[in-house]
């Protein structure tokens, strides 16, 4: 325990602060509690407070000696604290800044909780403006015999094919071959390839459609196919995406007002690089318009 | 937080494609489509989030929900790299330790109680490797092993944990999809008492579960775990428990007595049978089915067995750390007592701590399992995961099959518990195994061949009990994007003279490589060690027989399981040393056999 707290870089940072402190105290000794003295409030609403998180850690309500320890700290807390701001002791310290940061970053999330629910013309003008969003992949639907390597003769799929080309039945020894169905209904050419291997997926692309035609290879082996369906890549309409661009709607909502606050917050300032090595494209983005 | 995370959703393709198929609406269980002869769905039923305090300090920030997403085949940043697996899966079960939830809920809830104290903001902060092992040994290895104050300073007490609990709970159903994606409610209970593993996961089969799990802190006898569960049951819960890392349990977990020292007798056994219906065989940390020195004679034992996990917290390996062992000690139990208390079917996990449900795949390992402690392939081959084992003899994890009638928790669930299960060592190889009488030595379809399997036998994870030897009906599927199959595997435990046997048969093999004598000729497929690649040529898609035990008395307890080998492939180390530039070690291996272990099936004489 002991170790770790030494470790930790706040605790650095009060012992450094300690010590500065008491050099400038050694170094310009001042009058204490004088007219000037600055004003130490504890009002309830501070101590309820300390007592709830107290409370909260210890699972129990504080004993008369542990509210003065209670209040022993916090005044500690509280005069250290005053003196480091005055010192200037919060700054360029990377934890205060993360922090602060951070709380600055989450007032901005809140405020796009407040957000009204989006209208419907909101959403099919996010559908239309975010094609890469609900852009659906290339999809075949089709059917399929297969023959395993070791089956594969060039006479029993050709007679297979001719024999399925007259409109045929897949002979029943075909049927469900190793645990594949024969039909498959529309399906993303990507997840085709992982059901088959051996760039089945990209055979497809180059058959016709309506017609029995192959064999085409695959990780399991040599395939008849029957292509019923070559969909190209296209926006899914918006009716039957519905839900689904509501949820990236609010989610590029929630992360648009963030960098729409930096974005502002931004304007306020000029940013200018004084250091060397920064590169070019980034001196660019900061440059004031 | 209610903020989103760092990245826009990713990997919509495969999101919106789902969503265009049909699943517009939530789906409902009863729509789910069902076939009666069962398909195989893949799954992960062992990972954890950040919410796991071990994970959170290993650099950990994502949550179930975030879990869920990978598992669908999103992108995720994981350890500040975007990763993605290459096929989604059927089901997840995320199963994060129980022991320090509550401190989970402060760690990563801004504005909680205990989210300020030094010790919490020290765990969000850890800056580098060395400062998050430091915390990770102090504040979670050692309480785990028993040796101080479980919890650290922050930690805000039992509503805590309910409302991790809770929140898990909630991201749980948020991502059940019945028909396309399961979810199933889980945790896991890490004991490991004096540093022998005997961790367990905990699943519940419906949205019925309780306001808080049960952890190490509240029992860490698996006794008072499952006395725990029975109330539960009692209280009409449906739950069973999976240990695993039995390699880690210096002998506890098969062991002769339960953990206070009582030898086991009839009331433990019915227990511990009735709690746990599958182990699970292998995951990151090792394969625990058999290790060479205890198996001299299987040729295949040497896989992905860890062996430097010997060098920590003394444990060194013994016989009864073993899955094959469990078996054995089982059906001896059943000779002794009448009932088996190691009645145990197969899954696999990964035990992932990045929150990366089934990130098996061997050429995709880039970011590790362990956050900061193997994110890189420069850490990878140079590092220890500390308290544990080298890094270069760590797997990217094992995969579970699920033979159910629907992708749902129900289905999924029932299917688990009768054992109709398999672990692959990550691939998506199918198996399937009856025993029963009267197998025809081959069928016009696959669909025949399973309704014949169902009507004449059992099974795998069920009972064969006929009165003459056992036909084996054993059928076996490549991963389609995997090299073809070497052989089929039958692994035959016998009880016999007061003496546990075993025996490897080699049942199927590719081309004509079975020989009279029961020998099979090597397959020559080597990898190609510049590219990686298998070779596409030889070995069969398809594997399939009828085996009949040669030496089966009816008189004598046994089990039977069937072991697929997949031609060999390359590991994660050399896709790292080929990609990245590092080195392993001369003895570290760059290529194995990728395999599949079906739930046995059981003689019992009684």
């Amino acid at each position: 325990m002991l170790k770790s707290i030494l470790r930790e870089p706040l605790v650095h940072f009060l012992v450094l602060g300690g010590l500065l402190f008491a050099t400038w105290t050694w170094l310009a000794p001042q009058e204490s509690a004088g007219p000037q003295a600055e004003v130490i409030t504890l009002d309830q609403a501070r101590l309820d407070h300390l007592q709830t998180l107290w409370t909260a850690q210890w699972k129990r309500d504080p004993s008369p000696e542990d509210l003065k320890a209670i209040i022993d700290r916090h005044l500690r807390q509280e005069v250290f604290y005053r003196e480091a701001l005055s010192m200037g002791l919060d700054k360029d310290d990377d934890i205060i800044r993360t922090r602060l940061a951070q709380k600055m970053e989450a007032v901005s999330s809140d405020l796009s909780l407040l957000m009204q629910p989006p209208t419907e013309e909101q959403l099919r003008a996010f559908h239309a403006a975010r094609p890469d969003l609900f852009t659906l992949p290339r999809a075949y639907a089709f059917r399929q015999v297969l023959y395993l390597p070791a089956e594969a003769g060039d006479e029993a799929l050709e007679a297979t094919l001719a024999a399925l080309r007259v409109g045929g039945e897949v002979p029943p020894d075909r049927r469900g071959k190793l645990a594949m169905p024969t039909e498959w209904a529309l399906t993303p050419a990507q997840a085709l390839e992982n059901a088959f291997g051996g760039g089945f997926a990209e055979s497809l692309s180059e058959l016709p459609v309506g017609t029995w035609s192959g064999p085409v290879r695959s990780g399991l082996g040599l395939h008849l196919v029957l292509v019923t369906e070559n969909q190209p890549e296209h926006l899914a309409p918006f009716e039957e995406v519905r839900d689904f661009v509501a949820r990236q709607y609010e989610y590029y909502t929630v992360l648009d007002a963030q960098e729409q606050m930096f974005r502002e917050l931004l304007d306020r300032y000029e940013v200018r690089f004084e250091a060397e090595g920064v590169p070019e494209a980034v001196r660019q983005e900061y440059a004031h318009p | 937080m209610k903020r989103p995370n760092f990245l826009p959703l990713m990997g919509l393709g495969a999101l919106l494609a789902t969503t265009a198929t049909g699943a517009l609406a939530q789906a409902t269980e009863a729509d789910a489509p069902t076939n009666p002869l069962k398909e195989a769905y893949f799954g992960e039923q062992h990972v954890h989030t950040g919410v796991s305090m071990d994970a959170f300090i290993g650099g950990n920030r994502l949550t179930p929900d975030d879990a869920y997403r990978f598992a669908k085949g999103e992108e995720i940043m994981v350890n500040g790299s975007l990763h993605k697996i290459k096929r989604p899966l059927d089901f997840v079960a995320v199963t994060d330790h129980a022991e320090f939830m509550g401190e989970a809920y402060s760690l990563m809830t801004e504005g909680a109680p205990g989210y300020d104290d030094e010790i919490a903001v020290a765990f969000r902060t850890a800056p580098d490797l060395e400062t998050a092992l430091g915390l990770y040994g102090k504040y979670v290895l050692t309480p785990l092993a028993g040796g101080g104050e479980p919890h650290p300073s922050f930690f805000q007490g039992e509503e805590a944990i309910k409302t991790t609990w809770q929140k898990n709970y909630e991201a749980t159903e948020k991502h059940y999809n019945p028909g396309t994606f399961t979810t199933i409610h889980a945790y896991e209970w890490t004991s490991a008492p004096g540093g022998a593993n005997q961790h367990r996961n905990i699943f519940f089969r419906d949205t019925n579960v309780p306001d808080m799990p049960f952890s190490s802190n509240e029992g860490a006898d698996p006794e008072m775990l499952w006395s725990w569960m029975q109330t539960q049951r009692d209280d009409g819960r449906k739950v069973f428990a999976i240990p695993h890392n039995s390699n880690e349990s210096k002998g506890l977990l098969f062991a002769e007595a339960s953990l206070t020292g009582v030898p086991i007798g009839q009331e433990y056994a019915e227990t511990r049978a009735s709690m746990e219906p599958l182990i699970e065989m292998m995951q990151v940390k090792g394969n625990s089915e058999v290790v060479p020195n205890f198996w001299p004679n299987d040729e295949f034992a040497d896989f992905e067995n860890a062996v430097s996990i010997q060098r920590f917290n003394g444990r060194a390996f013994v016989k009864e750390n073993f899955v094959r062992y469990g078996l054995g000690r089982g059906i001896k139990y059943n000779a002794d007592l009448g009932v088996n208390p190691f009645k145990y079917g197969f899954v696999g996990g990964t035990d992932s701590h990045n929150g990366t449900p089934s990130n098996v795949e061997e050429d995709n390992f880039a970011v590790g399992s362990h956050g900061y402690a193997d994110q890189t392939a420069e850490i990878r081959s140079t590092s220890v995961l500390e308290g544990e084992m080298l890094i270069s003899d760590v797997n990217p994890g094992a995969l579970t099959a699920v033979w159910a009638e629907s992708n749902t928790r129900g289905a999924i669930w029932d299917s688990m518990q009768a054992k109709e299960t398999f672990a692959t060592s990550g691939p998506r190889m199918k198996v399937r195994v009856f025993a029963g009488q009267g197998f025809a030595e081959s069928y016009d379809s696959y669909d025949a061949m399973v309704t014949d399997g169902y009507a004449k036998g059992v099974p795998m994870g069920g009972d064969y009990t006929g009165t003459e030897a056992p036909q084996l009906l054993v059928w076996a599927m490549k991963d389609p994007i995997g090299p073809n199959l070497d052989r089929i595997q039958i692994i035959k435990g016998w009880y016999e003279d007061g003496e546990m046997k075993d025996r490897i048969y080699d049942v199927v093999a590719s081309g004509d490589r079975l020989q009279a004598d029961g020998s099979v000729t090597p397959v020559d497929a080597p990898i190609n060690m510049e590219t990686g690649e298998f070779d596409a040529e030889k070995g069969d898609p398809e594997l399939m027989t009828v085996w009949t035990d040669p030496d089966w008395n009816p008189d004598v307890e046994a089990f039977y399981y069937a072991r697929v080998l997949q031609l060999p492939t390359a590991r994660w180390t050399l896709y790292d040393e080929l990609r990245e530039g590092v080195s392993y070690p001369e003895d570290v291996k760059r290529e194995l056999v990728e395999r599949a272990w079906a739930s046995p099936i059981w003689h019992e004489v009684n």
